[in-house]
């Protein structure tokens, strides 16, 4: 199954452009350009990564972040931004991004991320499930 | 600036207007650092399509014919970018002079892009009827038309339109911004005010809002004109 990628950026030139040049690398790439739009996406369709702009109308980048993970804990979000600074890497880190990249990123080092996104994502997903069925074990008494 | 203005009145224009100026400068780079990445992407595209097309995959005429033209737009855009900035620039060249009312505007018209599209607004314009001047210091104007530009928009909060007009009566020029008024206005939106009511003042001009409540704000700046037009005086 193709790497499902969700790229968030109000620049729709930008996010139009990396989502075909992903598509031709194999992948599933959808695209939102506000906040809002992003977390409608995400609640729809399961995603290995987001790949997500910082300054964006309405919902900025990190506010988006916070929803996505507050809907979805294990949902592997990268923040990509043109903006960045050292405090606002350390606050997104601190609000549970997986990583921090300054455009133009190298498409190559963005899919490398991908991959290790989707990693994550499935070792998180898989730990759920086990969770889950431990937790269903015990109040049946097994 | 006015030749009444004392020194430390000037050296508090100069800091603010170098402040404003720095602001603008960040926000403009942020855009030219948006259409460069764009650009970017699309080369790559070119470069991907390419590739491809030396492992025997054709190359799509009207796909490249398609790509040429979203760049052909982006260095468009970038243009006008760049020549918005040096504008810009150039703003603090003389410092006190006389620039015409529809030049201010231009201006300001490109500052609040950006602020305008984040805040997910947007602005209508109605130009001044007629010709007029302004004597003073631009970058001063710029910074209190766009200001109040801003007070409409923290007022008003995301999505919502504004309303910028130039009207003019015996020998001033009114400018005013209309948007939401705030239902609970915010600390942001009382510092925005009173900041921007120094500036009209250190400009030589006023600020009137209204109403303090109701579902309208209107922001309107008021500053004597140097010439209303060629055949008009300023009375």
């Amino acid at each position: 199954m193709a790497d499902r990628v969700l790229l968030v950026d109000d620049e729709v030139e930008f996010v139009d452009a990396l989502a075909e040049r992903m598509r031709a690398r194999g992948l599933t790439a959808d695209t939102a350009n506000d906040g809002q739009q992003a977390i409608a996406r995400a609640s729809q369709a399961r995603y290995d990564a987001v790949i997500l702009d910082l300054a964006m109308p309405g919902m900025d980048g990190l506010q988006t972040l916070q929803r996505l993970r507050a809907d979805n804990p294990n949902l592997q979000i990268i923040l990509l931004t043109g903006q960045g600074t050292v405090q606002t890497a350390v606050e997104a880190t601190k609000l549970g991004a997986m990583d921090f990249l300054e455009k133009p990123a190298d498409i190559d080092e963005l899919l490398g991320k991908i991959r290790q996104a989707r990693a994550t994502r499935l070792a998180l997903d898989m730990q759920k499930s086990e969770q889950e069925i431990s937790d269903l074990l015990l109040r049946r008494g097994w | 600036m006015s030749p009444t203005k004392t020194s430390s009145d000037h050296q508090l224009i100069l800091e603010r207007a170098l402040k404003f100026l720095g602001r603008q400068v960040a926000r403009q780079t942020h855009e030219i650092t948006n259409v460069i990445n764009i650009i970017n992407e699309l080369a790559g595209l070119i470069g991907d399509m390419t590739a491809a097309s030396r492992q025997a995959k054709p190359l799509d005429p009207e796909r490249i014919e398609g790509i040429v033209e979203r760049l052909q737009r982006q260095i468009k855009r970038e243009e006008l970018i760049l020549r918005g900035v040096n504008r810009l620039a150039h703003s603090v060249d003389v410092l006190s002079g006389i620039f015409g009312i529809e030049e201010l505007n231009e201006r300001v018209v490109f500052l609040a892009e950006r602020p305008i599209r984040l805040g997910q607004a947007s602005l209508e314009v109605e130009p001044p009827e007629r010709s007029a001047s302004l004597e003073g210091f631009v970058l001063g104007h710029q910074q209190a038309v766009l200001g109040a530009i801003e007070l409409a928009l923290a007022s008003g909060g995301a999505g919502h339109d504004l309303r910028l007009r130039y009207g003019l009566h015996a020998g001033e020029v009114e400018i005013s911004v209309e948007g939401p008024a705030c239902a609970t206005c915010n600390a942001e939106v009382d510092a925005l005010q009173q900041a921007l009511s120094a500036l009209a003042t250190e400009l030589g001009g006023r600020l009137t809002t209204s109403p303090e409540t109701g579902s309208t704000l209107r922001v309107a700046l008021v500053f004597g004109l140097a010439r209303a037009n060629d055949s008009e005086e300023v009375k």
